[in-house]
């Protein structure tokens, strides 16, 4: 009963002088803070080896950063103390967090502190918070509790953090890369010199047959022998040559439709006029002119 | 009927004259935990009805009239407002009931405070959403307001989404906003959305005396979501507050300092923020719509259905938002046209262009250039718009492309040429060899042997 | 060695005969055709090499150039078979004329296909 009276005084008298030091100053109210003393991190590594040992003394940081990777083990200690009483106090807040300098995210390490204001907290890296990523880290200790407003946000030091495996990917809505479509190439035309040389060389053998048929004498003497049958006969070749230009015709410009009227056309007149031409040259072979 | 059509216009614009702000409906339905908690958050039940809502009122305690989302399979509200705090008797608030609820396209505002109940909780966490414990709280021993009792549970939070879709300029860049309440831990589903969050030092648990932290809380710093939001798949919205004083008249009128802070406001930034919150929550802002797509060659302007394998084509969307309750062009400048036949085989940034300021625009043209691939198929043209805070845009249209026909292949290629002479020297050589064969008169052949063949 | 050089040279001498014996027994008109042959063949060859040497690109148009040759030649040897008055025996109602006609009508179905083709 007594006990739970002294305890309300106590609690009235911290709520005046909060109201007190709220109402008068915000600045001054430096009575009811924290002292950090012995602050020491040891790393060891997984096979029980000391890696890192370092004291720094609050408020100052560590000049280094400290190497975390896989396996190994963070020590801290350190003790807190009344600013005012330099007695060792538990405040209900004490955390060493550590913040990712590349994703903003924070992964709390827990104080455990005793009455005495002695405390210690550990980062095992071989259990290692599931957010905790390779990447550069900074850790901080704040120190916060209700009846005392005025909390320490302490900056330790910086932590290089290696761990094998990687943060998943997070989906996230936004704009995604442009695809753009990889067409294929186009075809690759020879030299333009090569296509006509050959075109030239295709033609070469028209010297061959030319020169040949010069050299076996061919003649065309049933043109002068047989001028009657001059008109159908040459009728008939011409109605083949109008028929090799319409195909001619046909490549550049015509649709099979034109062309096949065209073409049904001068086949009935090449098929008559053929049948009257080659009876006549029938005839020059009956008659042994041939 | 010209005169049927009259009236029926007549009809609709008397309609729209009596609609709400909202796009999706009008009829809300507010739950609390007794009548005289309504006396609480006057101001932003005000607000409600001074948009023209249709609001009712309804209690947990109160078991007659029964409140019930549905009636006959049917949606009876379009929007629920939950500030009930203890379990319903009648126990048709769910989890079940809410997913149906948003489901079937209602929106939802959940305000909690540190007594949530497990049906709450449960729904939450449908959404991908973890409340910490009941009776915890957000505590933060450097971020509290100097009117907090002692439990540095009265934050002053400035950390709010820079989203205009969901809180206006004047918001973000106006007074913080207090909160007290519980905290919670978003999940990585795109749908969320963290609205406001605590700042770095701040952390969730419970606030008794005589107590340390000696278990890692569920969420601490920057990770602590104090007010966040789902968009569902179907666009229906929910939103989450961890604290019920946040709408209170008493927050909305509160003075805001923060302690050892010389900045002080007259006036928390609750009142706008909630403003902006309920709007957003009930489709009145953040709300887009395509009202025209158009695709064509370039230089043609039909809309074809069929297109061939590299043609270049133009592709334009018009989209609307709504803002301040009209539809008006939505200023995004990075919506996207996919053209996908099972892969994406193009995306490609759409060009906003730029609207007319004399002229009355209600909506924004986006358009793009492409060259169709050199793949036929049947080819979807996607334009999928998804950013926090906008109601996302699925649009798409479907086109065939095709094959060049065989009259639209390249033609007289160079690399042909000494086909063309082949062919046409094989032309010129039937005819040279008719003329020749039937002329000719072969001047070597004996008598003799002409005799032996007659 | 000797036995080689007067195996070759016996060949040499064999073409020799078949080439004196052509000259001298082939109808001027069967040379003639023969000599539009071998204008054929060698257009075709010719095609033939710039498509080995060039790539099939547009492979329709060497399809169709080099088919032009090779129907022409089958045409032209079906036309020198059948006015060899040596064969007569075995085309018997079918006159030199007739062969003609039959070459004609061919190479202008040939012509046309070719032209659809050659693209």
């Amino acid at each position: 009963m007594r006990g739970s009276y002294v305890n309300i005084v106590l609690l009235s008298w911290q709520f005046f002088v909060l109201l007190l030091c709220t109402i008068i100053s915000a600045q001054e109210t430096s009575e009811h803070g924290f002292v950090i003393t012995d602050l020491k991190l040891a790393v060891t590594t997984s096979d029980s080896v000391r890696k890192l040992t370092e004291s720094v003394k609050y408020p100052s940081s560590l000049d280094n950063p400290i190497e975390l990777s896989q396996g190994d083990n963070l020590k801290i200690i350190f003790s807190i103390q009344d600013k005012e009483t330099k007695k060792g106090i538990q405040p209900h807040q004490s955390m060493l967090i550590l913040s990712s300098k590349q994703t903003e995210s924070q992964t709390p390490i827990i104080v455990t502190v005793r009455d005495n204001g002695k405390a210690r907290a550990e980062l095992d890296m071989r259990s290692a918070p599931e957010n905790l990523f390779s990447g550069n880290y900074s850790l901080n200790l704040i120190i916060g509790t209700f009846s005392h407003n005025n909390p320490i946000n302490y900056y330790i030091g910086t932590f290089n953090i290696d761990v094998s495996y990687s943060s998943p990917v997070l989906i996230k809505y936004g704009p995604k890369p442009e695809i753009h479509h990889i067409f294929r190439p186009d075809q690759k035309l020879p030299p333009t010199i090569i296509s006509y040389s050959f075109m030239i060389i295709v033609l070469l053998p028209w010297l061959f047959l030319i020169g040949t048929w010069i050299h076996l004498g061919v003649n065309v003497s049933f043109l002068t022998s047989e001028p009657g049958s001059i008109p159908v006969i040459f009728s008939f070749l011409l109605t083949l040559l109008a028929i090799e230009i319409l195909f001619y015709n046909y490549w550049i410009h015509l649709n099979i439709f034109q062309t096949l009227s065209w073409l049904s056309g001068f086949s009935i007149l090449a098929f008559l006029l053929g049948q009257k031409a080659l009876s006549d040259v029938q005839g020059w072979r009956l008659k042994g002119l041939r | 009927m010209r005169r049927i059509l009259c009236i029926v216009v007549l009809v609709f614009a008397v309609l729209i004259l009596v609609e709400s702000k909202s796009t999706t409906g009008s009829r809300v339905l507010v739950l609390l935990d007794n009548e005289d908690d309504k006396k609480l958050y006057t101001r932003f039940f005000g607000s409600l009805e001074g948009r023209d809502y249709i609001v009712t009122y309804k209690t947990v305690t109160n078991l007659n009239p029964s409140i019930e989302l549905f009636s006959y399979g049917e949606r009876v509200f379009d929007h629920f407002i939950n500030f009930a705090q203890k379990k319903d008797k009648t126990d048709s608030i769910t989890p079940t009931s809410l997913i149906n609820f948003v489901n079937d396209g209602g929106n939802i505002l959940l305000a909690v405070s540190s007594e949530i109940t497990e049906n709450i909780r449960n729904f939450a966490r449908e959404l991908d959403i973890e409340f910490d414990e009941r009776d915890t709280f957000v505590i933060d021993h450097f971020n509290y307001n100097v009117s907090d009792d002692g439990k540095h549970t009265l934050l002053v939070s400035s950390n709010f989404i820079n989203n205009e879709a969901i809180l206006s300029k004047e918001v973000v860049e106006g007074p913080p906003v207090l909160f007290r309440g519980i905290g919670h831990k978003v999940g990585s589903v795109p749908l969320l959305t963290k609205v406001l969050w605590a700042n770095d030092t701040a952390y969730s648990y419970e606030t008794k005396d005589d107590q340390v932290v000696d278990q890692e809380p569920l969420v601490i710093g920057n990770n602590i979501g104090l007010i966040s939001t789902l968009q569902a798949r179907n666009n229906a919205r929910v939103t989450l507050v961890g604290s019920l004083e946040f709408f209170s008249d008493r927050f909305f009128d509160s003075s805001v300092q923060k302690l050892k802070s010389s900045e002080s406001y007259p006036k928390s930034g609750n009142e706008a923020f909630a403003n902006d919150l309920t709007k957003w929550t009930l489709q009145e802002k953040g709300v887009l719509r395509v009202t025209s797509r158009l695709h064509h060659k370039d230089d043609e302007y039909e809309q074809l259905d069929t297109y061939r394998i590299k043609d270049n084509f133009t592709y334009t969307i018009e989209i609307s938002e709504y803002v301040n309750d009209h539809w008006q062009a939505f200023n995004g400048n990075d919506v996207q046209l996919e053209l996908i036949m099972l892969d994406p085989y193009i995306r490609v940034n759409l060009t906003a262009l730029p609207t007319n300021e004399h002229q009355e625009h209600h909506s924004r043209k986006y358009k793009a250039h492409v060259q169709l691939p050199d793949v036929y198929g049947v080819f979807t043209l996607k334009v999928n718009y998804k950013r926090p805070g906008y109601t996302y845009i699925v649009d798409t249209t479907t086109i065939t492309i095709r094959h060049f026909r065989h009259n639209e292949y390249p033609r007289f290629i160079s690399a042909a040429y000494p086909y063309y002479t082949g062919a046409a020297s094989m032309g010129t050589g039937f005819l040279l060899f008719c003329f020749i064969w039937i002329f000719n008169k072969d001047a070597g052949k004996s008598t003799a042997e002409k005799k032996k063949i007659n | 060695m000797v036995e080689k050089s007067n195996l070759t040279e016996k060949f040499s001498s064999a073409i020799e005969k078949l080439w004196k014996s052509y000259q001298k027994d082939t109808a001027q008109n069967l040379k003639l055709i023969d000599a539009y042959l071998v204008f054929i063949l060698f257009s075709g060859i010719f095609q033939f090499m710039y498509c080995v040497l060039v790539g099939t690109f547009p492979y329709n148009a060497f399809l169709a150039g080099f088919t032009s040759c090779v129907g022409s030649f089958v045409l032209a040897v079906n036309l020198r078979i059948q006015t060899n008055p040596e064969n007569s025996n075995e085309f018997k109602g079918i006159s030199p004329e007739r062969a003609f006609a039959d070459f004609v009508i061919c190479n202008i179905l040939l012509h046309f296909f070719v032209v659809n083709f050659i693209g």
